[in-house]
């Protein structure tokens, strides 16, 4: 087993934390706002798994899904800062109207 | 040995990237309120993510080209402001009409009128 691989493993296991600790904000967050947030990371810990994976096995096919997944990512939080509204009215349309 | 060595240095950037992700998670879950944990949702996600990108582009860089790799980054880069900025506005909002946070900017507000909440601080 080289240094390499220890640190590849260690990469591993702290991208892991770090979904299990999102996630527990995305279950617990108080505001959709918080969620947006988390999910926010979440696909940034996606992106860097696939980041660790392009690393370990110099294979770079998964690079277009990072790019494909930061444009959707975007799109999803602007258009949910866009189009939110807010969590202590009734019903949407009360909020509209 | 010269391998190795590449190989070392590219998963020491790799595991930098990750560390930092992973503040960024702590951070977001120790934080107080919405405006604070926007920080490590914008900050250090975005510097992980580079440094993961940088590794990678130091293991794969003299056979295939990185183009894809450095799009990923400057799309990363771009889209993190704007999206800390949104979601940031519209959370000071809420907390100024909530009452959670005051609006503390009486030297701005003598040049732009008055505050987001419609009146004046005393």
């Amino acid at each position: 087993m080289s240094v390499a691989l220890v640190l590849w493993i260690l990469a591993i296991v702290a991208l892991t934390a770090a979904l299990f600790t999102t996630v527990i904000r995305l279950l617990a967050g108080p505001t959709t706002l918080d969620r947006l947030i988390s999910l926010d990371t979440l696909v940034a810990v996606a992106q860097g798994g696939i980041g660790v994976y392009i690393a370990w096995t110099r294979d770079t096919t998964p690079a277009a899904a990072l790019v494909a997944l930061a444009l959707v990512a975007f799109l999803g939080s602007v258009s949910v800062a866009r189009f939110r509204v807010r969590d202590n009215v009734g019903t949407p349309e009360e909020a509209i109207t | 040995m010269s391998d190795d060595f590449v190989e070392i240095i590219s998963a020491l950037f790799v595991l930098a990237g990750a560390l930092l992700t992973l503040c960024s998670a702590i951070g977001l879950v120790r934080f107080r309120d919405t405006l604070g944990r926007m920080h490590p949702a914008a900050k250090p996600q975005v510097l992980g993510l580079v440094l993961i990108l940088i590794g990678a582009g130091i293991r794969v860089f003299p056979d295939i080209d990185l183009g894809m790799l450095v799009l990923a980054g400057i799309v990363a880069v771009c889209a993190a402001p704007v999206i800390a900025n949104r979601v940031g506005n519209l959370a000071y909002r809420e907390s100024v009409q909530d009452g959670t946070i005051t609006h503390e900017a009486p030297v701005l507000e003598k040049y732009t009128g008055p505050g987001i909440d419609g009146r004046r601080d005393s």
